[in-house]
Protein backbone atom coordinates (compact mmCIF):
# COMPACT_ATOMS: atom_id res chain seq x y z
CA UNK A 1 0.00 0.00 0.00
CA UNK A 2 1.29 3.26 -0.75
CA UNK A 3 2.70 5.74 2.11
CA UNK A 4 0.15 8.48 1.21
CA UNK A 5 -2.67 5.91 1.86
CA UNK A 6 -1.16 4.89 5.21
CA UNK A 7 -0.53 8.26 6.40
CA UNK A 8 -4.64 9.20 5.24
CA UNK A 9 -5.61 6.63 7.28
CA UNK A 10 -3.65 7.35 10.44
CA UNK A 11 -4.55 10.99 9.83
CA UNK A 12 -8.28 9.80 9.51
CA UNK A 13 -7.65 7.74 12.77
CA UNK A 14 -6.34 10.19 15.14
CA UNK A 15 -9.10 12.83 13.62
CA UNK A 16 -11.90 10.58 15.06
CA UNK A 17 -9.87 9.17 18.21
CA UNK A 18 -9.96 12.87 19.55
CA UNK A 19 -13.53 13.35 18.56
CA UNK A 20 -14.42 10.31 20.37
CA UNK A 21 -12.47 11.23 23.52
CA UNK A 22 -14.13 14.62 23.56
CA UNK A 23 -17.14 13.46 24.21
CA UNK A 24 -16.04 10.70 27.07
CA UNK A 25 -13.11 12.56 28.76
CA UNK A 26 -14.81 13.02 32.07
CA UNK A 27 -15.93 9.33 31.85
CA UNK A 28 -12.57 7.93 30.55
CA UNK A 29 -10.59 10.36 32.73
CA UNK A 30 -12.89 8.98 35.73
CA UNK A 31 -13.83 12.49 36.46
CA UNK A 32 -10.02 14.25 36.48
CA UNK A 33 -9.53 17.78 37.10
CA UNK A 34 -8.65 18.84 33.60
CA UNK A 35 -11.91 16.91 32.80
CA UNK A 36 -13.94 19.04 34.68
CA UNK A 37 -12.38 22.53 33.72
CA UNK A 38 -12.53 22.13 30.33
CA UNK A 39 -16.33 20.54 30.60
CA UNK A 40 -17.69 23.74 29.88
CA UNK A 41 -16.24 24.23 26.71
CA UNK A 42 -16.63 20.05 25.33
CA UNK A 43 -20.26 20.92 26.32
CA UNK A 44 -20.35 24.04 24.35
CA UNK A 45 -18.53 22.98 21.19
CA UNK A 46 -20.93 19.14 21.59
CA UNK A 47 -23.83 20.84 22.05
CA UNK A 48 -24.30 21.56 18.55
CA UNK A 49 -23.70 18.50 17.68
CA UNK A 50 -25.74 16.26 19.47
CA UNK A 51 -28.67 17.79 21.78
CA UNK A 52 -27.52 15.94 24.74
CA UNK A 53 -31.07 15.12 26.10
CA UNK A 54 -30.37 13.57 29.93
CA UNK A 55 -32.35 11.19 29.48
CA UNK A 56 -30.61 9.63 26.57
CA UNK A 57 -27.04 9.88 27.73
CA UNK A 58 -24.20 6.71 28.08
CA UNK A 59 -23.04 6.75 31.47
CA UNK A 60 -19.70 5.07 31.77
CA UNK A 61 -17.27 5.02 35.13
CA UNK A 62 -20.46 7.18 37.05
CA UNK A 63 -20.17 10.01 34.27
CA UNK A 64 -22.16 10.95 31.55
CA UNK A 65 -21.21 11.07 27.84
CA UNK A 66 -21.23 14.42 26.32
CA UNK A 67 -23.61 13.15 23.26
CA UNK A 68 -26.47 10.76 23.41
CA UNK A 69 -26.76 7.24 23.04
CA UNK A 70 -26.96 7.47 19.01
CA UNK A 71 -24.80 9.96 18.41
CA UNK A 72 -21.95 7.94 20.62
CA UNK A 73 -22.92 4.71 18.32
CA UNK A 74 -22.19 6.59 15.44
CA UNK A 75 -18.81 7.97 16.66
CA UNK A 76 -17.51 4.97 17.94
CA UNK A 77 -18.65 2.91 15.15
CA UNK A 78 -16.83 5.48 13.10
CA UNK A 79 -13.63 5.00 15.44
CA UNK A 80 -14.34 1.74 15.22
CA UNK A 81 -13.94 1.59 11.41
CA UNK A 82 -11.03 3.87 11.24
CA UNK A 83 -9.02 1.54 13.27
CA UNK A 84 -9.91 -1.78 10.96
CA UNK A 85 -9.04 0.74 7.92
CA UNK A 86 -5.63 1.49 9.48
CA UNK A 87 -4.41 -2.11 10.26
CA UNK A 88 -6.23 -4.26 7.46
CA UNK A 89 -3.73 -2.96 4.60
CA UNK A 90 -5.59 -4.29 1.54
CA UNK A 91 -7.78 -1.24 -0.30
CA UNK A 92 -11.72 -2.19 1.03
CA UNK A 93 -14.59 -1.73 -1.39
CA UNK A 94 -17.75 -0.94 0.29
CA UNK A 95 -20.90 -0.78 -1.50
CA UNK A 96 -23.46 2.21 -1.48
CA UNK A 97 -25.86 0.03 -1.01
CA UNK A 98 -24.89 -1.21 2.73
CA UNK A 99 -24.88 2.33 3.60
CA UNK A 100 -28.05 3.26 2.41
CA UNK A 101 -29.55 -0.17 4.48
CA UNK A 102 -28.03 1.26 7.60
CA UNK A 103 -29.02 4.63 7.17
CA UNK A 104 -32.64 3.56 6.52
CA UNK A 105 -32.19 0.82 9.56
CA UNK A 106 -31.25 3.93 11.54
CA UNK A 107 -33.97 6.26 10.76
CA UNK A 108 -36.33 3.37 10.95
CA UNK A 109 -35.44 3.11 14.80
CA UNK A 110 -35.58 6.61 15.44
CA UNK A 111 -39.14 6.69 14.00
CA UNK A 112 -40.24 3.52 16.08
CA UNK A 113 -38.35 5.23 19.31
CA UNK A 114 -39.19 8.63 18.57
CA UNK A 115 -42.88 8.94 17.33
CA UNK A 116 -44.54 4.92 17.59
CA UNK A 117 -43.29 3.63 20.66
CA UNK A 118 -41.69 7.18 22.56
CA UNK A 119 -39.72 4.83 24.27
CA UNK A 120 -35.86 5.92 23.77
CA UNK A 121 -34.23 2.18 23.98
CA UNK A 122 -30.43 3.43 24.18
CA UNK A 123 -29.41 -0.14 23.30
CA UNK A 124 -31.12 -0.07 19.81
CA UNK A 125 -29.99 3.78 19.40
CA UNK A 126 -26.62 2.82 19.81
CA UNK A 127 -26.39 -0.44 18.08
CA UNK A 128 -27.75 1.28 14.91
CA UNK A 129 -25.62 4.61 15.35
CA UNK A 130 -22.90 1.91 15.47
CA UNK A 131 -23.52 0.26 12.45
CA UNK A 132 -24.09 3.64 10.54
CA UNK A 133 -21.48 5.39 11.55
CA UNK A 134 -18.94 2.28 10.86
CA UNK A 135 -20.85 2.64 7.52
CA UNK A 136 -20.41 6.01 6.82
CA UNK A 137 -16.80 5.80 7.78
CA UNK A 138 -15.96 3.07 5.14
CA UNK A 139 -18.07 5.20 2.41
CA UNK A 140 -16.33 8.36 3.06
CA UNK A 141 -12.93 6.93 2.96
CA UNK A 142 -13.22 4.88 0.07
CA UNK A 143 -14.85 7.60 -1.81
CA UNK A 144 -11.40 9.71 -0.35
CA UNK A 145 -8.88 6.88 -1.38
CA UNK A 146 -10.47 6.52 -4.52
CA UNK A 147 -11.13 9.93 -6.16
CA UNK A 148 -8.34 12.20 -4.74
CA UNK A 149 -5.16 9.90 -3.34
CA UNK A 150 -5.22 7.54 -5.98
CA UNK A 151 -6.46 10.17 -8.84
CA UNK A 152 -3.28 13.04 -7.62
CA UNK A 153 -0.65 10.30 -7.92
CA UNK A 154 -1.91 9.16 -11.44
CA UNK B 1 -20.44 29.38 -15.93
CA UNK B 2 -19.55 32.46 -14.39
CA UNK B 3 -18.29 32.38 -10.59
CA UNK B 4 -21.47 33.86 -8.92
CA UNK B 5 -23.79 31.18 -10.69
CA UNK B 6 -21.77 28.48 -9.10
CA UNK B 7 -21.84 29.82 -5.71
CA UNK B 8 -25.87 29.96 -5.61
CA UNK B 9 -26.68 26.40 -4.95
CA UNK B 10 -24.40 26.40 -1.66
CA UNK B 11 -25.32 29.98 -0.74
CA UNK B 12 -29.30 29.06 -0.97
CA UNK B 13 -28.69 25.25 0.58
CA UNK B 14 -26.28 26.83 3.29
CA UNK B 15 -29.24 29.47 3.65
CA UNK B 16 -32.31 27.09 3.95
CA UNK B 17 -30.06 24.48 6.02
CA UNK B 18 -29.32 27.73 9.07
CA UNK B 19 -32.92 28.72 8.76
CA UNK B 20 -34.00 24.82 9.74
CA UNK B 21 -31.10 24.78 12.08
CA UNK B 22 -33.23 27.75 14.14
CA UNK B 23 -36.60 25.87 14.49
CA UNK B 24 -36.57 23.81 17.87
CA UNK B 25 -36.46 20.39 17.38
CA UNK B 26 -34.34 20.57 14.00
CA UNK B 27 -31.44 21.94 15.74
CA UNK B 28 -30.15 19.17 17.40
CA UNK B 29 -30.60 17.42 13.69
CA UNK B 30 -28.84 20.46 12.22
CA UNK B 31 -25.23 18.74 11.86
CA UNK B 32 -25.80 15.52 11.47
CA UNK B 33 -28.81 15.18 8.86
CA UNK B 34 -29.66 19.08 7.71
CA UNK B 35 -25.79 20.15 6.85
CA UNK B 36 -24.93 16.66 4.95
CA UNK B 37 -28.48 16.94 3.03
CA UNK B 38 -28.02 20.56 2.45
CA UNK B 39 -24.96 20.07 0.74
CA UNK B 40 -26.49 16.79 -1.38
CA UNK B 41 -29.07 19.06 -2.35
CA UNK B 42 -26.33 21.80 -4.02
CA UNK B 43 -24.63 19.33 -5.86
CA UNK B 44 -28.16 18.72 -7.03
CA UNK B 45 -29.36 21.89 -7.54
CA UNK B 46 -26.19 23.22 -9.49
CA UNK B 47 -26.91 20.40 -11.86
CA UNK B 48 -30.46 21.50 -12.07
CA UNK B 49 -30.32 25.10 -12.50
CA UNK B 50 -27.01 25.26 -14.80
CA UNK B 51 -27.74 22.16 -16.67
CA UNK B 52 -24.87 20.06 -16.46
CA UNK B 53 -25.58 16.35 -17.30
CA UNK B 54 -21.99 15.22 -16.59
CA UNK B 55 -20.66 12.76 -13.48
CA UNK B 56 -19.70 14.68 -10.55
CA UNK B 57 -16.23 15.29 -9.46
CA UNK B 58 -14.83 14.75 -6.45
CA UNK B 59 -12.97 18.23 -6.22
CA UNK B 60 -16.64 19.55 -6.71
CA UNK B 61 -18.23 17.69 -4.02
CA UNK B 62 -15.44 18.60 -1.66
CA UNK B 63 -15.89 22.18 -2.80
CA UNK B 64 -19.73 22.51 -2.92
CA UNK B 65 -20.05 20.32 0.43
CA UNK B 66 -17.30 22.72 2.50
CA UNK B 67 -19.25 25.89 0.95
CA UNK B 68 -22.46 24.56 1.72
CA UNK B 69 -21.13 23.97 5.56
CA UNK B 70 -19.39 27.41 5.37
CA UNK B 71 -22.38 29.15 4.62
CA UNK B 72 -24.89 27.20 6.61
CA UNK B 73 -22.31 28.17 9.38
CA UNK B 74 -22.05 31.73 9.03
CA UNK B 75 -26.05 31.90 8.63
CA UNK B 76 -26.63 29.84 11.79
CA UNK B 77 -24.58 32.33 13.60
CA UNK B 78 -25.97 35.38 12.73
CA UNK B 79 -29.18 33.89 13.20
CA UNK B 80 -28.20 32.88 16.89
CA UNK B 81 -26.77 35.83 17.58
CA UNK B 82 -30.00 37.58 15.87
CA UNK B 83 -32.21 36.10 18.30
CA UNK B 84 -29.56 36.55 21.31
CA UNK B 85 -29.75 40.27 20.87
CA UNK B 86 -33.22 40.60 20.65
CA UNK B 87 -33.77 38.11 23.63
CA UNK B 88 -30.93 38.96 25.66
CA UNK B 89 -30.79 34.98 26.35
CA UNK B 90 -29.83 31.89 25.38
CA UNK B 91 -29.63 28.59 25.79
CA UNK B 92 -25.58 29.02 27.17
CA UNK B 93 -27.08 31.65 29.52
CA UNK B 94 -29.33 29.25 30.95
CA UNK B 95 -27.18 26.50 32.06
CA UNK B 96 -24.46 28.93 33.22
CA UNK B 97 -25.57 28.24 36.67
CA UNK B 98 -25.67 24.31 36.36
CA UNK B 99 -22.88 23.81 34.65
CA UNK B 100 -21.04 26.40 37.60
CA UNK B 101 -22.46 24.56 40.16
CA UNK B 102 -21.26 21.28 38.57
CA UNK B 103 -17.84 22.72 38.40
CA UNK B 104 -17.65 24.32 41.73
CA UNK B 105 -18.68 21.05 43.53
CA UNK B 106 -15.78 19.33 42.37
CA UNK B 107 -13.72 22.07 44.00
CA UNK B 108 -10.20 21.62 41.60
CA UNK B 109 -8.50 24.92 42.02
CA UNK B 110 -8.16 28.24 41.01
CA UNK B 111 -8.02 27.88 37.40
CA UNK B 112 -11.92 27.10 38.01
CA UNK B 113 -12.29 30.05 39.06
CA UNK B 114 -10.33 31.69 35.92
CA UNK B 115 -13.09 30.02 33.77
CA UNK B 116 -16.32 30.41 35.54
CA UNK B 117 -15.27 34.21 35.48
CA UNK B 118 -15.03 34.01 31.65
CA UNK B 119 -18.51 31.83 31.66
CA UNK B 120 -20.01 34.51 33.60
CA UNK B 121 -18.47 37.56 31.74
CA UNK B 122 -19.70 36.30 28.58
CA UNK B 123 -23.27 35.48 30.64
CA UNK B 124 -23.03 39.21 31.45
CA UNK B 125 -22.47 41.11 28.03
CA UNK B 126 -25.42 38.87 27.12
CA UNK B 127 -27.56 39.83 29.13
CA UNK B 128 -26.77 43.53 29.44
CA UNK B 129 -25.87 44.36 25.89
CA UNK B 130 -27.44 41.36 23.89
CA UNK B 131 -23.84 40.51 22.36
CA UNK B 132 -20.58 39.00 23.69
CA UNK B 133 -17.07 38.62 21.52
CA UNK B 134 -16.08 35.99 22.95
CA UNK B 135 -19.33 33.94 22.75
CA UNK B 136 -19.95 35.32 18.88
CA UNK B 137 -15.86 33.92 18.50
CA UNK B 138 -16.91 30.24 19.99
CA UNK B 139 -19.96 29.69 18.68
CA UNK B 140 -18.87 30.88 14.97
CA UNK B 141 -15.39 28.34 15.43
CA UNK B 142 -17.29 25.36 16.47
CA UNK B 143 -20.11 26.12 13.76
CA UNK B 144 -17.30 26.39 11.10
CA UNK B 145 -15.75 23.34 12.59
CA UNK B 146 -18.66 20.78 12.81
CA UNK B 147 -21.09 22.43 9.05
CA UNK B 148 -17.78 22.05 7.63
CA UNK B 149 -17.24 18.56 8.39
CA UNK B 150 -20.69 17.46 7.81
CA UNK B 151 -20.64 19.13 4.66
CA UNK B 152 -18.09 17.54 3.33
CA UNK B 153 -19.64 14.46 4.25
CA UNK B 154 -22.72 15.12 2.85
CA UNK B 155 -20.86 16.63 -0.36
CA UNK B 156 -18.70 12.99 -1.18
CA UNK B 157 -21.76 11.23 -0.08
CA UNK B 158 -24.05 13.23 -2.93
CA UNK B 159 -21.48 12.79 -5.62
CA UNK B 160 -21.90 9.11 -4.82
CA UNK B 161 -25.67 8.99 -5.30
CA UNK B 162 -25.44 11.24 -7.94
CA UNK B 163 -22.95 9.60 -10.05
CA UNK B 164 -24.65 6.08 -9.50
CA UNK B 165 -27.56 7.82 -11.13
CA UNK B 166 -25.68 9.28 -13.57
CA UNK B 167 -24.01 5.64 -14.70
CA UNK B 168 -27.23 4.03 -14.61
CA UNK B 169 -28.67 6.34 -16.31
Amino acid sequence: MKNSKIYFRFVFFLIVLLWCIGFSLKALTDGSGFSIVSSPVLNFFYNHVCHQDEAKLISFNGFDFLVCARCSGIYIGALLSSFFILTFFKRIKFPLTIFSITSIVLLTDVILNNFIFNFYNKISAFSTGLLFGAACFFIVTNIIEDQIILKSKD
Amino acid sequence: LTITKQYIPPLVCGFSAAVLSTIPGFKELACCLVIPLAAFFSLYLDQKINKIYEVISSRKAITYGLLTGLFAALFATFFDMLMTYATRSNDFVQALPETEAMIKDFNIGPFVEETIKILKTMSSDIRTYGFSGLYLLSMLTSNLITNAIFGLIGGLLGMSYLNKKWNKG
